[in-house]
């Protein structure tokens, strides 16, 4: 089996999906190797989020199939998904409220299916939440936290679950400058340490900062895909986009 | 008589009358968005101030119609107040506060009147018509004239005039309807209202045609809860009909199996309407 | 090591009062018995708060109270087992009754979980109240047999009729229940319940199975209510389908948990033992009628002004994780 495909992560088969009778998603397919990280673009309504949420469990395709780690998940639950090993954010950020960030975290490495005990699960959480920079933070409810940091503590609990395929939905929405840095370098720091990283943003810098390939998506299909620089100037990529600004800046700025 | 006529009536009249009962529950829940657990209580409620005006100072009953109908409207509209300062989850803290609003009416109820039974019968003649051999008391006769009424009413009011409009708007979709300008906290007052008259309505209805006792607000409720989720919101003609399936079931029920057995139907009805449907009523946007 | 929390010294202060009382006050009857009964609220509030501890609000816990006093009387009354038999037996039809909770409202949530766990209670209570030739209607099971009598050498302790003996039984029980209770709130579990509590998605997305989780707490709380609704039904000798199926015994709970505080570990019982006294000792003397008005008022007057309950007033525990 391993010989087979040793260094795929992830295997996105033909997927197709409907909302009612509109089609979101066209035989989507693509694969993503260990230690890679991928990005996803595409305009408003392109099919990013539910590409996530067909990958992650939480939503099921009409037809084609996902195979994570040389197994097939398409119809797994997104709790068994998490169990073996792959770990997501949401573009609107699903945190534990009533908890502080330090202990959002915790639940993240306390709680995964190695099930660490206390004091190690503790020694984790603290390192994941100094690696997205809230260190600060900790002892803050996390419902009181603002949304780009809700999404870090998000992210930092999802690191915690020591994932082997990482899913970034628009994480730096919202982000300074000098935030959109430390992320940045904090991700390729983790792609380092063997982890695989699929994310989508509407906004070029981040992707263009960390990704090795971007795949474009736009009404439900890939319509190109190459290294960021490359893809920035393909045609088909900047007539999806003509008229939304994001590429257009990032264009000029390029 | 055919054996089928008396059972077919009694489930028609009653299920005429859970209409009215679900109707304004029906109306809060779908502008307020609030399960009312002391709806039941609050029909008592008005059965017992009926109770009174006729037993105590032998008021005409048209006279009693309209003293429930506006003395409830009195109620609901503190509610509706009371319920807007919910902290968060509403609905839960809704389905709480309610269910403790029950519990104090009930126990207010056994202070006031004891546990005993009570009923208004008014001596009221039976109509008859002896062609088709048909007989029927005119206290049923108005439950289901009034209750019949009542349900076209709120009928014409959502379907023909502006105010049902933005009605019916915000029941579908209570964020579209708030940002094309409609003030929602207003028009769930006035469903708060609507709902107060329909349930001051209903209150001399039951103390005429049931038994008026403490705990018999729970049944009144679970028949509301399980016809509204049954018509889904704001759709006044499946309220009538759901009404009348669960009238006809409960008494072919109770005419099969014993009126023990009654109290059962509308809890197993609940039970398979949210099994198949288990977001219960799917406003739009919400869940 | 550290300083020894002040939580810990008020617990324990609290249960050597408790224990201790009774031997003070010997001839305070009426005493024993309403504290023995609230004993056993608790513990019922402890059974309900597992649940829902797991972030769901039952109305229909009075189903599995009943259920476990009508097995245990059933098998009290048919074969004449010993009731330190009957009770842990009779609790189990509780749990499945709780087995089929699970599966048939998996997919409810929130309201409407509360909702159909209202409907819930009708159906074994409608049962009870019609099968005559098993369960004789809706007349009950009188003259159950009685709690035995426990013999230590020289110590006698009559469970069956001696109300101090019976508030003792009551308060081990809920001492139990309590630590039962501890752990569904301070261990790894526990905390896996309030990640479901908090934001179900987020749990999925840690890789737990919030049905399955959420299902064994249910188990858990319908073992511990059955197995209450049980020693109610020995310790009064009877049952009857209005009296162990009542939508009281679903509120009660409710209402002292969440006024007691349902986050907190000694929520529930703080609750009964302010509540349940006050009315039965205070209020039922005044108003023979409506005493329970109480526990209505109570309730809105908690989610409006304290939602998290007055133990979130006390001083709090220090944070175990
Ligand atoms: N549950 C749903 N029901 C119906 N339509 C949906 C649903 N979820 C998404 N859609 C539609 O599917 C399309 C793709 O949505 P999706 O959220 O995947 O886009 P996206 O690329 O993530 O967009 P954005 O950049 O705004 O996050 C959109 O047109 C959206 O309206
Ligand atoms: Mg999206």
């Amino acid at each position: 089996m391993a010989a087979i495909a040793p260094q795929v992560c992830l295997e996105v088969r033909q997927i197709k999906k409907f909302f009612g009778d509109r089609s979101v998603l066209r035989d989507v397919s693509f694969s993503l190797e260990k230690g890679e990280i991928l990005g996803l673009i595409g305009p408003n309504g392109a099919g990013k989020t539910t590409l996530f949420n067909i990958i992650s469990g939480w939503q099921k395709p009409a037809s084609g199939s996902v195979v994570f780690c040389g197994q097939e998940t398409t119809a797994w639950p997104p709790d068994r998904l998490s169990r073996a090993g792959l770990a997501r954010t949401f573009q609107s950020p699903q945190i534990f409220p009533e908890m502080t960030a330090l202990e959002n975290v915790l639940m993240g490495a306390w709680l995964q299916r190695q099930r660490p005990p206390l004091p190690e699960a503790q020694e984790e959480a603290g390192y994941c939440l100094s690696l997205v920079g809230l260190m600060d933070k900790g002892p803050t409810l996390a419902g009181e936290l603002p949304l780009p940091q809700q999404r870090l503590v998000e992210l930092a609990r999802a690191l915690a679950t020591r994932p082997r395929l990482l899913l970034l939905d628009e994480i730096a929405a919202g982000f300074s400058q000098v935030a959109l840095n430390r992320l940045a370098a904090g991700l390729l720091k983790l792609r380092d340490q063997g982890l695989t990283l699929l994310l989508t943003d509407h906004l070029f810098t981040l992707l263009e900062a960390v990704t090795d390939r971007v795949l474009a998506l736009d009404h439900g299909e890939i319509i190109a895909q190459g290294p960021p620089a490359a893809l920035i100037r393909d045609p088909a990529v900047v007539s999806a986009y003509l008229g939304t600004r994001y590429c257009i800046i990032n264009h000029g700025g390029a | 008589m055919w054996v089928g006529t008396p059972v077919i009536l009694a489930g028609f009249s009653l299920g005429s009358f859970y209409a009215l009962i679900a109707l304004g529950f029906s109306l809060i829940l779908g502008i307020a968005r609030a399960f009312n657990l002391a709806h039941g209580e609050m029909i008592l409620l008005s059965g017992y101030l009926a109770f009174v005006l006729w037993h105590y100072f032998q008021v005409p009953f048209v006279w009693i119609l309209l003293i429930c109908s506006l003395a409830l409207v009195w109620v609901t509209i503190p509610l509706h107040y009371l319920l807007r300062r919910l902290p968060e989850p509403r609905g839960l803290n809704t389905l709480i506060v309610t269910l403790g609003l029950a519990l104090l009416l009930q126990n207010l109820f056994l202070a006031w009147f004891s546990a005993d039974y009570r009923l208004m019968t008014p001596d009221w003649p039976i109509l008859t018509l002896p062609a088709v051999n048909f007989s029927l008391p005119l206290h049923q006769g108005v439950l289901i004239l009034l209750a019949l009424l009542a349900t076209g009413a709120v009928h014409l009011l959502l379907q023909r005039t502006f105010l049902g409009k933005a009605l019916r708007a915000t029941i579908q979709d209570r964020d579209a309807a708030q940002m094309a300008g409609i003030n929602v906290q207003r028009l769930a007052l006035v469903a708060f209202g609507l709902g107060g008259l329909l349930i001051g309505l209903a209150g001399p209805l039951f103390a005429q045609n049931m038994y008026l006792y403490p705990a018999a607000g729970a049944e009144a409720t679970m028949i509301a809860i399980v016809v509204t989720i049954f018509a889904g919101l704001g759709r006044i003609r499946t309220i009538l009909l759901g009404g009348w399936l669960l009238g006809l079931t409960q008494s072919a029920t109770v005419f099969a199996l014993g009126s023990r057995w009654r109290e059962l139907v509308s809890a197993v009805l609940l039970l398979l309407l949210l099994y198949f449907r288990p977001h219960g009523i799917s406003w739009k946007k919400e869940s | 090591m550290g300083k020894i929390p002040t939580s810990s010294f008020a617990a324990a202060a609290g249960v050597l009062v408790l224990a201790v009382w009774p031997l003070i006050f010997r001839d305070a009857v009426q005493f024993h018995q309403v504290l023995g009964i609230t004993c056993l609220y608790a513990t019922m509030a402890l059974a309900w708060n597992i649940y829902a501890l797991s972030g769901a609000i039952s109305l229909g816990h009075a189903a599995f109270f009943g259920l476990g006093a009508y097995a245990s009387a059933l098998l009290s009354h048919h074969y004449h087992w010993s009731p330190l038999l009957t009770m842990p037996l009779g609790a189990l039809a509780s749990v499945v009754f709780a087995v089929i909770w699970s599966l048939g409202f998996r997919r409810l949530r929130g309201v409407y979980l509360g909702l159909a766990s209202l409907a819930a209670l009708e159906i074994p209570k409608t049962i009870a109240d019609n099968w005559d030739r098993l369960t004789y209607g809706s007349m009950g099971i009188v003259g159950l047999d009685r709690l035995p009598t426990l013999s230590l050498g020289w110590l006698r302790v009559d469970f069956g009729m001696d109300l101090m003996a019976q508030y003792y039984l009551l308060l081990g029980v809920m001492l139990l229940a309590l630590l039962l209770h501890w752990h569904c709130i301070r261990s790894r579990w526990g905390w896996t319940l309030r990640v479901i509590r908090e934001n179900e998605i987020a749990a999925a997305a840690l890789g737990i199975a919030s049905n399955r989780e959420r299902a064994k707490a249910l188990l858990l709380s319908a073992y511990l209510a059955g197995l209450t609704g049980a020693l109610y039904a020995q310790i009064m000798g009877l049952v009857e389908p209005a009296l162990v199926f009542n939508l009281h015994l679903s509120v009660l709970p409710l209402v002292f948990s969440i006024f007691g505080g349902s986050t907190m570990v000694f929520g529930p019982v703080l609750g009964a033992f302010i509540l349940y006294p006050l009315e039965q000792l205070f209020l039922m003397p005044l108003f023979p009628m409506g005493h329970s008005a109480l526990y209505g008022l109570v309730i809105i007057l908690t989610v409006f002004f304290f939602p998290k309950g007055i133990a979130a007033w006390l001083p709090s525990p220090p944070k175990s994780v």
